[in-house]
C-alpha cells in the first residue's frame, strides 16, 4: 500500500515537472511579430558589389543582424516606404542599431549604378547598404530566396518600373534565416523582433 | 479671387492706317476671348479639400512620390484626372498593388469621387509619381501641384517636401 502511494507520488511529481517544463518552454517561445522562417529559408549567402564598389559577401556582415530587401531606386512608392519603415525600426533600437545592416539588393542593376546606390542608401541611414550584381548573380540570388522580379514594358520616354517581391528577410548574426517581414509590417513590430533577436544572439 | 478685366493694350498697336486699325481690332478681340477663357478656367474651382500634401524627397534625379488626402465636399461626383506642376516635367497617377506576390504599379487615368468621399493618397497605395525635377528640391520646400478634375476644374495644392524616411 505504502509502496503504491510512493509510486503514485513519483508519477505525480514527474507529470508536474513535465507540465512545468512545458509551460516554461511555451513562455520562451512567445510568437514573433513577424513570420518565423527558421530552417525554411536558406542561410545568408551572396557575392555582390556594395555602394563603394567593393566586392562583399555574407562573411562581410557576420556578427551583424541582417535585413535583406530587394528593390530598385526608381521605385517611387513601395521601396522607399519599406526602407523608411526599416529606418524607423532601427531608430527605435537606439545604439543597438549599429548591430544591424539593411542590405538593399537592386533588381534593376542597369539603372542602379554604384554612385546611384550610394546616394540612395545614404538617404536612409548609416546602417543601409546598397548592393548590385550581374544579371546572373542576381538570378542566382533570386532563386535562392525565391524572389520574383520582372521589368515592365518601358513607356515612350523609356521609363520603366520593376515588379518585385516585397519581402524583408531577417538573418541572425550567424547568417541563419530567422524572420520574414513584408510591406504591411509596422516599425514597432519589426523593432520588437529585432531587439529580441539581437539580445538572444 | 482673381481679378478678370479686359483692357485693350493700345500702345502695342499703331492706329495710323486702316490696316493697322483692323489688326488692332482683331488683336483686342483675341485678347478679350483669351481673358474670358482664363476667367472661366480660374473660376472653376472644385468643391474639394486637400490635406496633408507632402512629397518624399529622394536623392538625385529619382522619381518621387506625392501623397495627400482629398475630400469631395460638393454634392456632385467628381473625377480626379491627374496633376501638373512647374516643378516636374511629368506627373502620373499611380496605384501600388500586390499582384502574384509582386508589388507593382498601375497608372490611373482618373479616380471617381462620390460626394463626401475622401481619397487617401498614401504610401503603398495611391500616389502621384513625380518625374524629372525642373528645379532642385530641399526638405521643407513648398511645391505647388495643380490637381485636374472633371468639368475643366482645377485646384493648386502646396506640397511640403519631406525626407526619404518619411512615413
Amino acid at each position: 500500500m505504502s509502496m503504491n502511494i510512493k509510486v503514485r507520488h513519483r508519477w505525480l511529481a514527474l507529470v508536474s515537472a513535465a507540465l512545468l517544463a512545458g509551460l516554461a518552454a511555451c513562455q520562451q517561445q512567445k510568437p514573433w511579430a513577424l513570420r518565423d522562417v527558421s530552417g525554411i529559408v536558406a542561410p545568408l549567402e551572396f557575392h555582390l558589389t556594395n555602394q563603394d564598389g567593393q566586392t562583399v559577401d555574407a562573411a562581410s556582415y557576420r556578427d551583424k543582424t541582417v535585413l535583406l530587401y530587394f528593390g530598385y531606386t526608381h521605385c517611387p512608392d513601395v521601396c522607399p516606404t519599406t526602407l523608411g519603415t526599416l529606418a524607423l525600426a532601427l531608430h527605435r533600437l537606439g545604439p543597438n542599431a549599429d548591430k544591424v545592416r539593411v542590405l538593399f539588393v537592386s533588381v534593376d542593376p542597369a539603372r542602379d549604378t554604384v554612385p546611384v546606390l550610394k546616394q540612395y542608401v545614404n538617404a536612409f541611414g548609416p546602417q543601409f547598404v546598397g548592393l548590385r550584381g550581374s544579371d546572373s548573380e542576381l538570378q542566382e540570388l533570386s532563386r535562392r530566396y525565391r524572389i520574383a522580379y520582372a521589368l515592365e514594358k518601358p513607356d515612350r520616354q523609356g521609363n520603366y518600373t520593376v515588379a518585385h517581391s516585397n519581402a524583408v528577410f531577417i538573418f541572425d548574426d550567424k547568417g541563419n534565416a530567422r524572420l520574414l517581414g513584408g510591406s504591411d509590417d509596422k516599425a514597432d513590430a519589426i523593432a520588437q523582433d529585432l531587439k529580441r533577436l539581437i539580445s538572444s544572439g | 479671387m482673381m481679378q478678370c478685366s479686359i483692357e485693350p493694350r493700345r500702345r502695342f498697336f499703331s492706329t495710323n492706317t486702316l490696316r493697322s486699325r483692323l489688326r488692332y481690332t482683331i488683336g483686342a478681340g483675341i485678347a478679350a476671348i483669351l481673358a474670358l477663357f482664363m476667367c472661366a478656367t480660374a473660376m472653376a474651382a472644385p468643391e474639394v479639400l486637400a490635406k496633408n500634401a507632402r512629397i518624399r524627397l529622394l536623392p538625385g534625379e529619382l522619381p518621387l512620390a506625392g501623397y495627400f488626402e482629398l475630400t469631395n465636399q460638393g454634392k456632385q461626383p467628381l473625377t480626379l484626372l491627374g496633376a501638373y506642376s512647374p516643378a516636374f516635367k511629368m506627373i502620373h497617377m499611380h496605384l501600388s498593388q500586390e499582384l502574384n506576390g509582386k508589388s507593382t504599379m498601375i497608372t490611373l487615368e482618373g479616380i471617381e469621387m462620390s460626394p463626401g468621399q475622401t481619397l487617401h493618397f498614401t504610401p503603398g497605395g495611391y500616389h502621384l509619381m513625380l518625374m524629372q525635377h525642373l528645379q532642385p528640391l530641399q526638405v521643407d520646400d513648398q511645391v505647388p501641384i495643380t490637381l485636374k478634375f472633371s468639368g475643366n476644374q482645377s485646384l493648386e495644392v502646396m506640397f511640403k517636401v519631406q525626407g526619404a524616411g518619411m512615413q
